[in-house]
């Protein structure tokens, strides 16, 4: 339930936003009001403070679009509303609601803390953001600009990138310099098409520049972890190219796809994720490992797009319309599901869609591009960048389940230590990525493993807005089930529930399959890619590793079988007990206690035979 | 594997709020996994004669009913045994496809 006090009737548009250091100080207040709209009390939000009105009836902002600056403001707080009182919730229920509530509510993950800690971030790289090149002060944006602008941006991403004090990802590099060029690309060409105001040199670089800073930050918050991957890969590699790729199909099509809508959807996977990244996610992942600190992240994007409006000064609101921020933070907000908490894909192929169906096609796009992110290249940084990490967490993975402490302690530090004889690695690669090497645990590894099953998905739309996804299988999942166990099959499912909404029945055979109004096809691949190439380097060529990652296999099932036995022998009768225990030993004609201290003691023979296998191996 | 399927078809779990519900479902799991070993390295019709292609004299075991009734006959999930022993010798026989396979087999979900 929300209860909500008499909104304030007018709004200061000059807060709390300091991103940018040209903003007059006498503008910025000095409490900023752009406070949350909830207090954090569990389970009962309550909606305190506000900086612009906010509609009475929630439920109604969804379907009266306002273009104004704010009457938009006013409609994405409700949307923020709806999202964090109606979200269906799948895992954790109330209790995540309220950890999210405690996150959104915080001030940490407010735009002006991120931009503070971003600019942060961009000084131990050597960048300053937000100071205008002489070159560019007091200047238009033209193709002349344009061209000095990238200049300037080509520096900083060297230093994010490709730099002693940054990262040394040579992929990266090339990926952010992509961006980089494409965002003034773009931006030259919504004005070509006049969809952009008059705007000066001074505002596009700024904008940029703070993009570029933004997409190092996540990039190097996502290293950190070992939870997939939300950094240059996710955002530009995958999610931007792909918005791309689904702008030309439709176009293609004869569907308006303006270049102002192609920069929204830019700046929405710039900024989508960034849930992720503010200090209190982060934070928490580093300290606690991966809980449930993604679910709702959208909101703490959401928050973030909504504050930048709300503040004049950002160069983002120079750019881009109070009506496309609108769109912008409805992307940001439900780029996983919809509004209704579902997958949402639909295309309206209209020549000239109309508001409600460029909002649909825009957030649909999105869907597409981040549900479809979810194989072989969103392993987490420290899998891609170092594939025998992989073999690692399969091992760490047993001394969890037979509670080898110290053999995970171990194996950690021996991962560390090849991360540290990398020369190719950058020290604050090293830094962040043995900071995921803590955060590896016996469950983590099926979740990267099943990953590895194929990838590379390509996209075809049909003149009726259907939609086909043709999946490479990789060629190596079979072997990589078999050192992990996992069904690559299932994990296939899944990624076409998260993006039609409708879970298919897939066997072994099946080739091409209808879920909803998208068409998924499996193409076998024969070859490797660069990666895939690795995994199966360090991992499958290994005989001696192969084997015991097969014979493991086996006794955990044994050792899950005993366990099952074990802990829930109090609610069987002493015959059910004597049948049960029969599975396992030779003998059962004894009492309750003695059966059930050989049945012990047996999955302690089980248990010493998988650590005396894994430390053979190690 | 159409084969296993067969073989597993007469196996049936309790209700899943009875307290055998967990315990019998990783049984099932301990039966099907050695089933999966029988059927991908021969091509008998039914696990009892896959049995005894190896083990001739092997006593009849149940192919329906309950997954403990052919565990305890066979005896496959104890720390030793003729039938431990076979499954070592398959374990160690397959080749990297049928590893592979196996192991797809075995994680697939029962329920």
């Amino acid at each position: 339930m929300v209860r909500m006090e008499k909104p304030a009737q007018s709004v200061d548009p000059a807060e709390s936003f300091t991103f940018s250091p040209t903003v007059p100080q006498a503008q910025v207040a000095t409490q900023p009001v752009n406070e949350p709209i909830f207090q954090a009390v569990a389970n009962d939000p309550v909606v305190t403070k506000t900086a612009v009105p906010v509609p009475s009836i929630l439920s109604m902002v969804d379907d009266i679009p306002s273009t104004d600056k704010h009457g938009v403001m006013a409609e994405m707080m409700g949307c923020e509303a709806n999202y964090l009182c109606a979200f269906p919730y799948k895992e954790g229920g109330e209790q995540v609601r309220s950890e999210l509530t405690g996150r959104y509510t915080s001030e940490v993950a407010g735009a002006q803390y991120f931009n503070q800690e971003a600019l942060e971030f961009a000084k131990t790289r050597g960048v300053d953001p937000g100071k205008l090149p002489d070159a560019l002060k007091g200047k238009g944006f033209d193709g002349e600009s344009a061209a000095l602008i990238k200049q300037e941006l080509s520096g900083q991403v060297k230093a994010y990138f490709a730099s002693a004090q940054g990262s040394t990802n040579p992929l990266k590099e090339k990926l952010s310099q992509q961006e980089c060029d494409r965002f003034i690309d773009l931006i030259g060409e919504c004005q070509a098409e006049g969809s952009l105001g008059k705007v000066s040199a001074g505002d596009v670089y700024r904008l940029a520049s703070s993009n570029l800073n933004l997409l190092a930050l996540q990039d190097r918050a996502a290293a950190e972890i070992t939870f997939g991957e939300h950094g240059v890969r996710h955002l530009v590699g995958h999610n931007i190219m792909v918005c791309e790729k689904l702008s030309d199909q439709l176009q293609a099509q004869g569907v308006n796809v303006s270049a102002k809508d192609r920069l929204i959807l830019h700046q929405a996977m710039l900024v989508h994720d960034m849930g992720y990244a503010v200090d209190n996610c982060r934070g928490d992942m580093a300290k606690n490992g991966i809980k449930t600190q993604d679910s709702g992240h959208p909101l703490l994007a959401g928050r973030y797009v909504r504050e930048r409006l709300q503040n004049d000064g950002d160069p983002l609101n120079a750019v881009f319309s109070p009506e496309d921020m609108r769109l912008m933070h409805r992307c940001v907000m439900f780029h996983d599901m919809d509004s209704q908490g579902k997958s949402g894909v639909k295309l309206n192929m209209t020549a000239q869609p109309n508001e409600l169906e460029r909002q649909q096609n825009l957030e649909s796009i999105t869907r597409l591009a981040d549900n479809s992110h979810a194989l072989d290249d969103k392993v987490s940084d420290i899998l891609y960048r170092h594939p025998a990490a992989l073999k690692t967490m399969r091992q760490i993975k047993t001394a969890g389940e037979v509670g080898d402490q110290g053999k995970v302690d171990q194996l950690r530090q021996g991962l560390r230590d090849d991360l540290d004889a990398r020369s190719d690695l950058s020290a604050d690669d090293k830094a962040a990525l043995k900071m995921a090497v803590g955060q590896m645990t016996a469950g983590e590894y099926e979740f990267s493993a099943r990953r590895l099953v194929g990838g590379k998905p390509d996209y075809a739309i049909d003149p009726e807005g259907n939609i086909t996804i043709t999946l490479r299988e990789s060629p190596i999942h079979k072997q990589i089930a078999e050192v992990s166990g996992q069904e690559p099959l299932k994990l296939l499912a899944g990624y076409m529930q998260d993006l039609s909404g409708v879970r298919p029945q897939i066997d072994r055979n099946t080739r091409q399959v209808e879920a909803g109004n998208l068409r998924f096809e499996l193409k076998p691949s024969d070859q490797l890619d660069d990666y895939q190439k690795a995994v199966a380097g360090v991992m499958l060529d290994d005989q001696q590793f192969r084997g015991w990652a097969v014979r493991d296999a086996d006794l955990g099932k044994t050792q899950k079988a005993l366990s099952s036995l074990i802990d829930g022998a109090g609610q069987l009768n002493d015959q059910q007990l004597r049948q049960q225990a029969a599975v396992f030993l030779d003998s059962v004609d004894a009492p309750r206690a003695q059966l059930l201290q050989a049945l012990q003691s047996y999955r302690g023979e089980v248990v010493s035979e998988r650590r005396d296998a894994l430390h053979a191996t190690t | 594997m159409q084969r296993l399927d067969q073989w597993l078809a007469g196996y049936q779990l309790p209700a899943p709020t009875d307290p055998l519900y967990s315990i019998e479902l990783a049984n099932l799991e301990v039966l099907r996994s050695f089933y999966a070993l029988l059927a991908l390295t021969g091509d008998e019709s039914d696990p009892v004669s896959a049995v005894r292609r190896h083990l001739p004299d092997f006593p009849d075991f149940p192919l329906s009913g309950s997954a403990t009734g052919p565990l305890v006959a066979l005896g496959v999930a104890r720390a030793r045994g003729p039938v431990v022993d076979l499954k070592r010798q398959l374990l160690e026989s397959l080749n990297a496809e049928q590893a592979a396979e196996y192991l797809v087999i075995n994680e697939q979900s029962l329920v």
